[in-house]
């Protein structure tokens, strides 16, 4: 089976840079530019998407919104939010809510935004 | 002589001597050939003692010669001299007491040559009191020229915590600024971290080259945010006028403001048309149009649109800022520029903006008027005026 991340940022070059550092590792990248292609291809691929990675500030849908519908649809699929904007009351709101496993800030190194993904993707098979 | 003729002699002589000033008759070889009794009593001496005798007896060491002059011009050109005009007069009595008088003569020809009535009136009292009026004029001048220091101080310690306050706003709307530039900076910079990760582990020349070209890319892009940035926190005051073009300015403060923006839910649109220079520190410029431009987007409370519009009219650069947002009540309308005027929450500022933005206009000779749109929000319209070619390189300030 193959193993996807969906990555959810408006901002095109972040998704490439999110793609450039996940190259060579077991999993192949879908993209989103906003909430609802985001839930689409959650729906096209419910299984294989292992994890999703989500910016915060993004218009229209915001990724707090975004990640509370996630985590209502699809409860097993990991979020990790990746933002460009700390803000240590959003993440301690979001770990409360329990509607994300990981926060990271942009930019962020490859290294740890591998093992952010791979941990959470590890979590979803307990959870499964 | 007549009895009658006597006893009037007698009563001259009497009125003579009750007279308050002294009075004298000088010959014309200085000689004093009568004098009254208050004459006499001004000096301290009896009468029988200076009848006679040199009128220079009356003066002090130092006046002696140059009375001796004035005596012969005197003899020469006899004409009547009204009290007190002329020189500072001294007197000196018998007792070596110098005392400032005041002199009438009055000139007389008689059979036995010119004579002279002198009147002397001792002058201590008055010149003390003038002294003292002097004195109280002096310390009445020093006395206001202190206040006019005091509140030149105050006036400049008025303008020092204005300046901080100002300064104070302006670092508020950066801090506003920074969630916004944060986003701006970190995006482009982690593209610049992921394309430099590949390209270390990039064999092939191509791809690195690409890495390379997008890492340069976003690099000056964060450099631009950053310049855009540190141009609008730099404290105005040390900079000189700069031909401004007030598009630029516009522009600058539109990308700010929109940085400011968490998300789409107003627009804000520019249609601008070329205008000639304006002479101002640019970053000044920027500031007026960020601050109306932040107030139009506080005043949005769902979507909205803010539009900004630029023309030449006359000799000014016209600039409106129109929004959709929810109006000023007429009753604030005169009130908006004030210092600490706000209808805002704490968290949105101090109420300075328009204040600084109507200080900032003022100083360059513009003006800035606000009226409720037919929309329902509200209506700014800055004008600057264009300067004189002639007089380009010239100091407004």
């Amino acid at each position: 089976m193959k193993h996807h991340v969906l990555i959810l940022d408006d901002e095109a070059d972040v998704r490439t840079a999110i793609r450039l550092q996940l190259k060579g590792t077991r999993f192949e990248i879908l993209e989103a530019e906003n909430a609802q292609q985001a839930i689409g291809l959650l729906g096209d691929n419910p299984i294989s998407i292992d994890v999703i990675i989500c910016d915060v500030r993004m218009p229209g849908t915001s990724g707090v919104e975004a990640a509370a519908t996630f985590q209502r649809e699809y409860p097993t699929t990991p979020v990790i939010v990746l933002t460009g904007y700390p803000d240590v009351a959003l993440a301690v709101d979001f770990m409360k809510k329990k509607d994300v496993v990981d926060y990271l800030i942009k930019p962020v190194e490859k290294d740890k935004l591998i093992a952010a993904v791979e941990q959470a993707a590890q979590g979803r098979k307990l959870f499964g | 002589m007549t009895q009658a003729g006597d006893s009037r002699t007698e009563m001259y002589q009497l009125a003579l001597h009750a007279a308050p000033s002294g009075i004298m008759v000088v010959g014309d070889r200085g000689d004093i050939q009568f004098a009254n009794q208050t004459l006499a009593d001004m000096f301290g001496y009896g009468l029988e003692e200076i009848l006679g005798k040199p009128v220079e007896i009356l003066l002090p060491e130092q006046h002696v010669a140059a009375h001796r002059r004035h005596v012969e011009n005197y003899a020469r050109r006899p004409e009547p001299r009204p009290m007190g005009a002329g020189r500072d007069l001294e007197g000196v009595s018998k007792d070596g007491r110098r005392f400032p008088v005041e002199i009438g003569l009055r000139p007389a020809q008689t059979d036995s040559g010119w004579i002279a009535v002198a009147t002397v009136i001792d002058i201590t009292k008055r010149k003390a009191i003038e002294e003292r009026l002097r004195k109280h004029e002096e310390q009445l001048e020093e006395l206001v020229a202190e206040r006019t220091r005091e509140l030149r101080e105050a006036q400049r310690e008025k303008e020092r915590v204005l300046e901080h306050l100002i300064q104070a706003e302006k670092m508020t709307a950066v801090g506003t600024l920074v969630s916004g530039i944060g986003h701006e900076i970190n995006n482009p910079l982690y593209v610049v971290l992921a394309a430099a990760e590949a390209l270390a582990d990039e064999q092939d020349l191509a791809r690195c080259r690409a890495y390379g070209n997008e890492i340069l890319k976003q690099a000056k892009d964060i450099a631009e945010t950053v310049k855009n940035l540190s141009r609008y926190a730099q404290p105005g005051a040390r900079h000189d006028l700069q031909r401004v073009d007030v598009n630029a300015s516009i522009a600058g403060a539109v990308r700010l403001a929109r940085r400011s923006l968490r998300d789409d839910r107003i627009e804000i649109k520019t249609t601008t048309s070329p205008a000639p220079d304006i002479l101002a520190r640019p970053e000044e410029i920027q500031q007026v149009i960020f601050n109306v431009v932040r107030n139009a987007i506080q005043a949005i409370a769902g979507k909205g649109l803010i539009e900004i519009h630029t023309a030449q009219k006359g000799d000014c650069v016209t600039v409106r800022i129109e929004d959709t947002g929810t109006g000023i009540p007429n009753e604030h309308l005169k009130r908006v520029f004030d210092p600490f005027f706000t209808t805002k929450g704490p968290d949105e500022g101090e109420g300075l903006g328009l204040y600084i933005v109507r200080q900032i206009v003022t100083r360059y000779r513009g003006t800035i008027d606000v009226e409720n749109a037919a929309g329902g929000g509200a209506r700014f319209v800055i004008r600057f005026p264009i300067p004189d070619p002639k007089n380009a390189e010239g100091r407004l300030l």
